[in-house]
């Protein structure tokens, strides 16, 4: 199914690769990347032309072995929620696109060059990357070919319940930034739905082995690696975007300070205990002692600093950071204050940020699982048991074999 | 009774003292030498502007304050971005409103100085595109699916024309044997 589509976003997804190259090399957007003044365009538009010539070719030699049957039996389908996905996927990336592009075609329709920066992308692309963590939880529990009503109300009342509870309860806490709200409610559900699934595989294995549940559900995925490592990467997703959801509640604080002064950011308050240099082989550090107290109990010193390398002059800042899984304080030695001539601590406290990281070890973990070959049931021969009791069977007969289960 | 400290100790504490009041004393005295850019505190409005507005340094697509290009200062704004807060704060103290203050930064750099285009004119469009994008791309989805399921109604009513009718109780079989297999 699909296969004509398929092929089409491989073949896009390599020519879309050599046109952000092209547009980031040859200058045609700004960017840090770009060749200083070099005749790497044209090479590049041909080589594009070349590979979309190459592309075309590929798919109409193989036109026919590229037909398939394309049926559905209901719109509510796991095969609607591919295309919906690949739909808000492929919205995000021709939003991007055209975004990078602007610059370029308001210069041409308008002679004024109208700049798009991150704060445009940020905006555009949350409310797809919303939409898409709906369908991660949706998706899965889709039935092939159709869902029926019974299906739907089984697999996502709980779930739905679940996130909307956890909505109300951030909500009545305080939280009340809505794309954090809403991503938190979805992260809920969509966690939920994938919970449930475990939950309800691994009933059916503990009915027959009596075995314990986390057991089963090793066993469980085991039997059908792509499924269930399919649904870890979707955990992994779900952290990732719990932690992308902190970031609407990041905050700085930034102050001139000499030894001795303190400083409060959310629980933490840092005091500057000392300076000190650090002469190196090819650098000399300013190192910034601070101890870092949450209420009154000294938890510990961080050490940002400021390293001068005496060959090319040039300045490097060393942050640092103590991070947790609920939030992550960075502290960074800012430069010395002209007016004071007193240090600048400049300190950051960003939510969640862990979770970020643990979501993307997740998702490697998952992929990992889905490369597993599935552990089936087979059927295997084995000699049957002679009784002690029986008489030896009389040479020339073999014992008959009987079926046992075992696993390849 | 307390013991006092023997007296290696005492010279060991007491030399550490030192050591590190030099220590502290030389870090301050160097501070200015080793740290030649200075870093500024600029007024929550002006660091809330800065959001709106691109760095101009010509080196980086980042908000003036949000800059941390590489060669910038890691915890803050490169050198053109604080110009552009510490411009920024000017404006503030003249008593002009977010969008005056934006305008005229507009009027300096140009409209290349937007972190974000203007909901206005021309680059309306660019605000507009992604919602295009998802409301023809949905159509076209919603009108390939139904375009199967209605082949597939089509073909499914001309095969049961042609087969044979399945026995009621067979098909019940059916039911329950499908519905276990999925159960597990």
């Amino acid at each position: 199914m699909m296969k004509v589509w398929n092929v089409w976003l491989v073949f896009c997804t390599f020519l879309l690769c050599m046109l952000g190259t092209f547009l980031t090399r040859s200058g045609v957007v700004s960017s840090v990347h770009a060749f200083a003044q070099s005749n790497i365009g044209p090479w590049f538009v041909a080589f594009m032309g070349i590979t979309l010539a190459v592309c075309l070719g590929a798919y109409l030699k193989n036109r026919d072995y590229l037909a398939s049957e394309n049926q559905l039996d209901s719109v509510i389908s796991r095969e609607s929620s591919f295309l919906f996905n690949n739909l808000l996927f492929l919205v995000a990336c021709v939003a991007v696109l055209s975004g990078t592009l602007f610059p370029v075609f308001s210069e041409w329709f308008t002679g004024n060059r109208i700049s798009v920066g991150a704060p445009y992308f940020n905006r555009v692309n949350i409310p797809i990357g919303l939409l898409i963590l709906f369908l991660t939880g949706v998706g899965p529990l889709l039935a092939w070919r159709k869902t029926s009503r019974e299906s739907l109300k089984r697999n996502f009342g709980w779930p739905v319940l679940i996130g909307l509870l956890a909505g109300g309860v951030a909500f009545a806490l305080g939280f009340r930034a809505y794309y954090s709200l809403a991503s938190l409610i979805l992260c809920v559900f969509v966690a939920a739905t994938i919970l449930l699934e475990f939950y309800r595989g691994s009933r059916v294995i503990r009915a027959r082995s009596g075995a314990s549940f986390a057991a089963c559900a090793i066993d469980l995925t085991m039997r059908n690696t792509r499924r269930y490592g399919g649904y870890i990467i979707h955990m992994g997703m779900v952290f990732v975007f719990l932690g992308l959801a902190g970031t609407a509640f990041n905050r700085d604080v930034q102050k001139s300070m000499q030894v001795g002064d303190s400083m409060q950011i959310g629980p933490y308050t840092l005091v500057l205990q000392a300076t000190d240099s650090k002469p190196e082989k090819n650098y000399t550090a300013q190192r910034m002692m601070v101890e870092v107290l949450r209420g009154n109990h000294p938890m510990m010193m961080l050490f940002p600093e400021k390293r001068n390398f005496l060959t090319n002059k040039e300045n490097g800042t060393m942050v640092a950071i103590y991070s947790t899984l609920k939030e992550d304080l960075y502290v960074v030695f800012a430069g010395i204050d002209p007016d004071t001539q007193q240090p600048v601590i400049h300190a950051y406290l960003n939510p969640l940020v862990k979770w970020i990281w643990f979501g993307g070890v997740t998702v490697v973990f998952g992929t990992l699982i889905a490369l597993l070959p599935n552990r089936r049931s087979v059927l295997v021969l084995a000699p049957a048991q002679q009784p002690s009791t029986v008489e030896p069977v009389p040479h020339g007969v073999v014992a008959s074999p009987i079926l046992r289960e075992g696993h390849d | 009774m307390a013991s006092s400290p023997p007296p290696f100790c005492e010279k060991a504490m007491t030399r550490n003292r030192a050591l590190r009041r030099t220590l502290v004393l030389l870090g301050m005295a160097t501070l200015p030498l080793i740290v030649p850019v200075g870093a500024q505190q600029f007024s929550d409005r002006a660091k809330k502007i800065g959001f709106q507005l691109k760095c101009m340094c010509g080196s980086c697509s980042m908000t003036a304050a949000g800059c941390s290009h590489p060669g910038g200062e890691f915890s803050g704004p490169c050198p053109t971005a604080k110009g552009m807060l510490q411009e920024a704060d000017q404006h503030v103290a003249k008593g002009e409103t977010d969008e005056q203050i934006v305008q005229a930064f507009a009027q300096e750099f140009g409209t290349t100085v937007y972190a974000e285009p203007p909901k206005s004119g021309f680059s309306l469009v660019a605000w507009a595109m992604p919602t295009v994008y998802l409301v023809l791309g949905a159509l076209v989805v919603i009108f390939v699916i139904s375009r199967w399921v209605k082949k597939n109604a089509s073909e499914t009513t001309a095969s049961a024309v042609a087969a044979p009718p399945i026995a009621p109780e067979l098909l019940e079989r059916a039911r329950k044997l499908a519905e276990r297999a999925t159960e597990d």
